[in-house]
């Protein structure tokens, strides 16, 4: 008990205005634990029925290590791609006024509200060969439904909000008098662009794009139906979990699950870091 | 490098916010813009910098002669201070003072050591020689101010335009930053506009001031000459406290300082003291006029209240030692 209240005693250093440290401090790991930590951990655990041999010819099967380079490599350059027309279109929503600019900005929350299944039927029907856009594109010989390009439009599709929702508010809060500012000591758009206006957008940029590159690692629903899931070619690594499900391998499922896991956790872990360093500047 | 106003309109949608200025400010001058909100002296601050501009068909802006209407504000060589800092806040203090330099074509850029003597000077002249390093928000309302300023500097512009420079700072910096302005002024002088709706501020710091109201410059002259002899009613009771008696035809202007108060035995106006407030040297009086039913206010100087002092409830003779009276009943 001793030991207890010392521990926060040493973490309450301030008298606090709000009471209830304790008991908010308490809630919030009970509550983390319960649907954060127990069920990852769990991931673990159920694999551990195997041996490190099984797990490693599990998770360093080519069909499998193949699926890891697409949904990373894509996910990672829809995000990039997000990222910057993401930007573009907060920017367009924030700077202009123009007709129907309300239904435009309602219209980038799509991609969340939408069923992942639906988006991914209606992608696929328009870009499959036969399709209204596949059509066209199919006469210039490029195909989309059924390759790695329609599964990159599926996660750039699920994507887009991300970035523009975490921007939009920081190009909102801009001083007009600081752009004023660098005008008047004699910089062009191009550097006042550059200099003064994008670094503060970077930090939100990057959230926005490890946003949008996390929920295209675990995207399933809009993909499966525009990836054509052709061996060694166009399936995602959350398929190659599936399949094995499919076949009641549950522990070799949560091998591959948590090699996902790890490796996301890791590339998030480098954008925070690099998000923190960019934003050093706010920190009084 | 002195600036020449010419015959400046400017209109936002039915309002106008500027109606033929003219304006001559002589090189090495420094002079306040005066006025109350809304009386169109940061708009013509901002034309002068080219962050605005005039509308179309309306006069001109000259810098020693030269046409700068149209030239857009990268161009102009002014250094612009806002009142809110307009500091940007992901460059240290010392790349925010380089900034104009860093910016420049290769061609007139300084060298890497160049720009920091310079910006080492500027961080000395604003005596904040140790805070380089830091970023504007670890810093107070005053610091970043003379940041902005040093900033504005950096790029040796030909005219400095301050944007009520002190209006977000409490009144003791304020005070102090307004002296050391006036300091620097003299060091440097470099032709300023200082644009401000704070009278005293205006009058200490300023070789010359300019009254504006609804969009017109009203009066424009030395700091004593205006407050001396003001043109109309407004400017007299913008530039400090007054008691207005108005008559038919005309209205009367006293300053609280040019009253004096006789025991109640002399002659002149009757009046009872309704408040006394005696703090610091000057001594403030509400006296209320027994014929005019009227409240009026008193300041005295410590020596004279020493001599007479009075109490609330004291009757008292008034008597108007210097009045101003103005055409017109409405005072506006």
């Amino acid at each position: 008990m001793n030991s207890l209240s010392s521990f926060f005693t040493r973490f309450k250093l301030k008298p606090q205005v709000m009471p209830g440290f304790g008991l908010s401090l308490g809630f919030t790991l009970f509550y983390l634990g319960l649907i954060v930590l127990i069920p990852l951990s769990g991931i673990f655990i159920k694999s551990s029925s195997l041996s490190w041999n099984e797990i490693w010819l599990t998770v360093t099967h080519p069909r499998v290590i193949h699926s890891y380079k697409i949904s990373f490599g894509l996910s990672f350059l829809a995000a990039l791609i997000n990222g910057f027309f993401g930007l573009m279109i907060a920017w367009v929503l924030v700077r202009y006024s123009f007709p129907g600019k309300r239904l435009l900005d309602a219209l980038v929350d799509l991609p969340f509200a939408l069923p992942t299944a639906v988006a991914g039927i209606t992608l696929c029907s328009l870009y499959a060969p036969n399709g209204w856009i596949g059509y066209y594109l199919s006469l210039l010989g490029i195909k989309v439904s059924y390759t790695p390009l329609g599964i990159l439009l599926a996660l750039i599709f699920i994507g887009t909000p991300f970035v523009v929702r975490t921007v939009q508010p920081v190009i909102e809060d801009f001083d007009q008098e600081v752009e004023e500012a660098s005008m008047s000591l004699g910089a062009g758009r191009l550097q006042t662009f550059c200099r003064v206006l994008m670094p503060p957008l970077i930090p939100p940029l990057l959230t926005g794009m490890a946003l949008a590159f996390a929920r295209a690692v675990g995207e399933y629903g809009s993909v499966i139906f525009i990836a054509g899931n052709m061996p060694m070619k166009s399936e995602i690594t959350p398929l190659m979990i599936v399949i094995q499900l499919e076949q009641y391998e549950y522990a070799k499922a949560t091998a591959i699950a948590g090699v996902m896991m790890i490796i996301s956790f890791l590339m998030l872990l480098c954008i925070n870091l690099l998000q923190a360093w960019s934003s050093r500047y706010q920190r009084n | 490098m002195s600036i020449q106003v010419k015959n400046i309109h400017k209109t936002f949608g039915k309002f106008k916010a500027l109606n033929q200025i003219d304006l001559e400010i002589p090189s090495g001058g420094l002079v306040a813009l005066l006025g109350p909100s809304g009386s169109g002296k940061t708009t013509l601050l901002r034309i002068i910098a080219g962050l605005d501009f005039s509308d179309a068909g309306s006069g001109n802006i000259s810098f020693n002669g030269h046409d700068v209407t149209s030239l857009a504000a990268a161009k102009r060589k002014v250094g612009f201070v806002f009142q809110h800092y307009a500091l940007f806040n992901h460059l240290s203090v010392f790349e925010n003072i380089a900034f104009g330099l860093r910016v420049r074509s290769k061609a007139e850029r300084p060298s890497e050591q160049e720009i920091e003597d310079r910006v080492h000077k500027l961080l000395k002249l604003i005596k904040l020689e140790n805070y380089g390093k830091r970023f504007p928000k670890q810093l107070s309302g005053g610091q970043r101010q003379r940041i902005a300023l040093a900033r504005a500097l950096a790029v040796e512009p030909q005219v400095l335009l301050l944007d009520e420079p002190f209006g977000a700072l409490d009144a003791r910096v304020r005070r102090e930053l307004r002296r050391w302005l006036r300091q620097l002024h003299e060091e440097i002088h470099v032709t300023t506009i200082l644009v401000t709706h704070d009278q005293e501020e205006a009058l200490e710091i300023a070789d010359e001031v300019a009254i504006m109201n609804h969009g017109q410059i009203e009066q424009r002259g030395r700091s004593q000459e205006v407050y001396d002899f003001p043109a109309n009613a407004f400017v007299c009771e913008f530039l400090g406290d007054v008691n207005s008696f108005a008559s038919t035809g005309q209205t009367t202007l006293v300053r609280p300082h040019e009253i004096e108060l006789y025991s109640h035995d002399r002659e002149g106006v009757e009046g009872v003291v309704r408040a006394v407030n005696a703090f610091g040297a000057v001594e403030r009086l509400e006296v209320d006029l027994i014929a005019d039913k009227k409240t009026i206010l008193v300041e005295r100087s410590s020596a004279v209240k020493e001599k007479h002092p009075l109490r609330t409830g004291d009757l008292v003779c008034v008597k108007m030692r210097k009045e101003f009276v103005f055409p017109g009943e409405e005072s506006a």
